[in-house]
Formats: structure tokens, C-alpha cells, sequence
């Protein structure tokens, strides 16, 4: 190969490889988001598999970035490597402004959406998180399948206004019947 | 340098080049990308399958975990009415005439994409806990100094300000036609200099 040729080939692996790095960032970002983010939680006290309480969360304790601070968040990290987990709680009615349930991949896919206006009123909500080799729910139950062991669930009942106290309590009251448990029993 | 040398630092160094690229490339929003009524612009395809690789990097690091459009949609603007930079040494009216066709809305304030830091633990006006207008529409107030009910705090320290108008539960048409939804201007008032 002449002179030409090798700095054209050099050049071609270059913007080739560049191109490689930068489609492989671009699809770890989202995985690398999460897994600083669960650091951060973790180091905040945060525990895996836990639903973390209905606080209002002020700049110095927020952790998640363009989070929005009129929701009354109850989030949980997920590790569905020892079996299914379930998520049940009542949407809280005209307490909030909204209310969903969703469900988040490692990637931070959406797998799941469910907000307080597609379920009965007064009803529990009851969700599985499992993975694809682990049992089905039974009839009346949301199933969500996570595409790898690890993701996030995050409720978001909306207050109508952070700086009302009897209306945050009275929506903190609504939020106590949220619960996350492994399924079955372990 | 030997020959055979080029193949390995060249590969390493585009491999290199192309992530740090990336990476800077997803750190902040995209200003000139998505729709909506000037300055907002809101991006089809946020929380959803249909985001591109790049537009879901960016998500995944500066709005984690956002929701699709048909639940959420997100307008965002760093600029004001005469695409100035948003400045913390400046106050900035926000003056809506009517509210847009959704469930709830907010309009939240951010310093680098965290929340802002202050006394009031206020990072965002809501049309649940927003004082009206006398004709039904709605002005916020935002940075120093403190100005009314709808006083929107931006804080005294330099960085990158966003502002963010979340639509919950949207009419269909606000995404089928982003810019024509109310949204309110943003009208850069004084300065402290």
C-alpha cells in the first residue's frame, strides 16, 4: 500500500471507531444513569426492593435530575434476581392531582404506565415485576416483565400544593396501604 | 512509532473520541430540537420506544425516567421571548392567558437540572396551587426579587436555567400540534448588574 493509501485507511479507522464509540456510549448513557443514580440513592439510605416513604424532598435531598417537585414520590430500586416482586397501593383519589404506577427497565426503557384514572376508584392497584422465566400472575393482576434483573418503580402521586400541610398529610395518610413485597413469599 | 503501531492507537483514540463525544453531546438539552410555541420546545418521543438513541441518552441523564407523551409531555425553554440566555441576575414574567388542554400542569425551575436551593422550598408553580388573574389566566414571577403568590425562585448562583412546563394527561392535539398550545411568555423584566 502506498502513502496515500495507509493515511486513508488510517483515517477511515479512525472516524470508524469513533463512530463505534460513540453508538456504544450513547447505549450504555442510560444504564450508566441508573447505576449512579442507585449509588446515590444507596449512599441516601435508599434499599433495594424497599418502597422508600412519601417525603417532600427539598434541592438538598433530591437526587434525581428535572425531578418533579410536586410529587410525593414513593420509588423503589428493583432486583428481581431472587424471584418476582409485587407492588399494590389504592390510588389516592382526589388527594392528589394525579397518581401513577410505573415501571422502568435497567435501561430506563418504560415498560409500564398506569395512572389513577385507568383502574376503578377505591381499588388497590396490584402490579407483578418478574422476570421471563418466572411465574405468571394469577388472573387481575398487571404483569410486568423486566428484560434484566435490575430496574426502578416509581409512584407519583402529584400534590395539589407542596406548601399545603393538612393536604400533603392527608395525601401521605392515602399513600400508607403502598406496599412491595417479593411473590410469592419468600 | 512502528507501523504495525497506528491500527491499536488509532482504534483506541475513535473509540475514545466517539464516546467523550457522546457523552458531552447528552449532557444538556438540545435547544434547537422538538416543538413548540417560542421559546418552549417539547420532543416527541421522550419515555417511549420511538426516542432516538440519542434523544434517550439524553433523558436517561438529565430527565430520568420521563414519561410518554400520551401521560406526559414536557415543554422546556433556556431562553427568554428574545432568545437571551435565562439569567439568574434577572427577574422574568411568565404571563399565561388561558391554561393548556390537560389534566394538571407545572411549571418547575432548575439550576443545571437540579432543583434550586431556597428558603421557601419552592421549585415550581402548579395550576392546583397557582393564584389566578382576574380574567382566569395566570403570571409567575420568576427570580429576584421575590414578587407576589407566584413568586418562582431561580437563586443567586450562575449556571444553566431551565425552565420546565409539564402537561399531565394532555389533550391529544398538544402533541399533534406543539405549537399552538397556550403556553405562557417569558418576558425578561430588570436586571441586577
Amino acid at each position: 500500500m502506498n502513502r496515500g493509501g495507509r493515511i486513508a485507511a488510517r483515517l477511515a479507522l479512525l472516524v470508524g471507531s469513533a463512530v463505534a464509540g460513540w453508538v456504544i456510549m450513547l447505549d450504555r448513557i442510560p444504564v450508566l444513569a441508573t447505576d449512579m443514580l442507585f449509588e446515590a440513592m444507596t449512599a441516601a439510605g435508599a434499599r433495594t426492593n424497599r418502597l422508600g416513604p412519601a417525603v417532600v424532598r427539598s434541592a438538598r435531598a433530591n437526587k434525581v435530575p428535572m425531578a418533579n417537585a410536586d410529587i410525593l414520590a414513593r420509588s423503589a430500586m428493583l432486583d428481581l434476581s431472587a424471584g418476582p416482586l409485587r407492588f399494590t397501593g389504592t390510588p389516592p383519589g382526589d388527594k392528589a392531582a394525579y397518581w401513577s404506577v410505573s415501571v422502568f427497565a435497567h435501561n430506563t426503557d418504560t415498560l409500564f404506565v398506569l395512572n389513577d384514572r385507568q383502574v376503578p376508584p377505591g381499588r388497590p392497584v396490584v402490579v407483578q415485576l418478574r422476570l421471563a422465566h418466572q411465574p405468571q400472575p394469577e388472573a387481575g393482576v398487571w404483569d410486568v416483565v423486566l428484560p434484566s434483573p435490575r430496574g426502578f418503580l416509581l409512584v407519583r402521586p402529584t400534590m395539589k400544593d407542596r406548601e399545603d400541610a393538612a393536604g400533603v398529610a392527608a395525601l401521605q395518610a392515602a399513600l400508607a396501604d403502598h406496599r412491595l413485597e417479593a411473590w410469592p413469599s419468600r | 512509532m512502528k507501523p504495525w503501531a497506528w491500527g491499536p492507537l488509532l482504534l483506541l483514540a475513535g473509540l475514545a473520541g466517539g464516546a467523550a463525544a457522546a457523552w458531552f453531546a447528552t449532557g444538556q438539552v438540545d435547544s434547537r430540537a422538538g416543538r413548540g410555541p417560542f421559546p418552549w420546545k417539547a420532543m416527541a418521543g421522550n419515555g417511549s420506544a420511538a426516542a432516538t438513541p440519542l434523544q434517550r441518552a439524553t433523558v436517561a441523564r438529565i430527565g430520568i425516567w420521563a414519561l410518554p407523551s400520551q401521560e406526559v409531555v414536557y415543554f422546556n425553554t433556556e431562553q427568554d421571548d428574545q432568545g437571551r440566555p435565562l439569567d439568574v441576575a434577572c427577574a422574568y414574567r411568565l404571563r399565561g392567558a388561558r391554561d393548556p388542554a390537560a389534566r394538571w400542569w407545572s411549571i418547575g425551575a432548575y439550576r443545571d437540572y437540579q432543583w434550586i436551593d431556597n428558603g421557601l422550598n419552592r421549585y415550581s408553580v402548579s395550576s392546583s396551587s397557582i393564584s389566578r388573574d382576574a380574567d382566569g389566566g395566570f403570571t409567575v414571577v420568576a427570580g429576584v426579587p421575590a414578587q407576589g403568590a407566584n413568586w418562582l425562585p431561580l437563586g443567586d448562583v450562575a449556571g444553566r436555567i431551565t425552565l420546565l412546563f409539564r402537561l399531565y394527561i394532555p389533550d391529544p392535539a398538544v402533541m399533534a400540534a406543539p405549537e399552538r398550545v397556550p403556553l405562557p411568555s417569558v418576558t425578561r423584566l430588570e436586571c441586577r448588574r
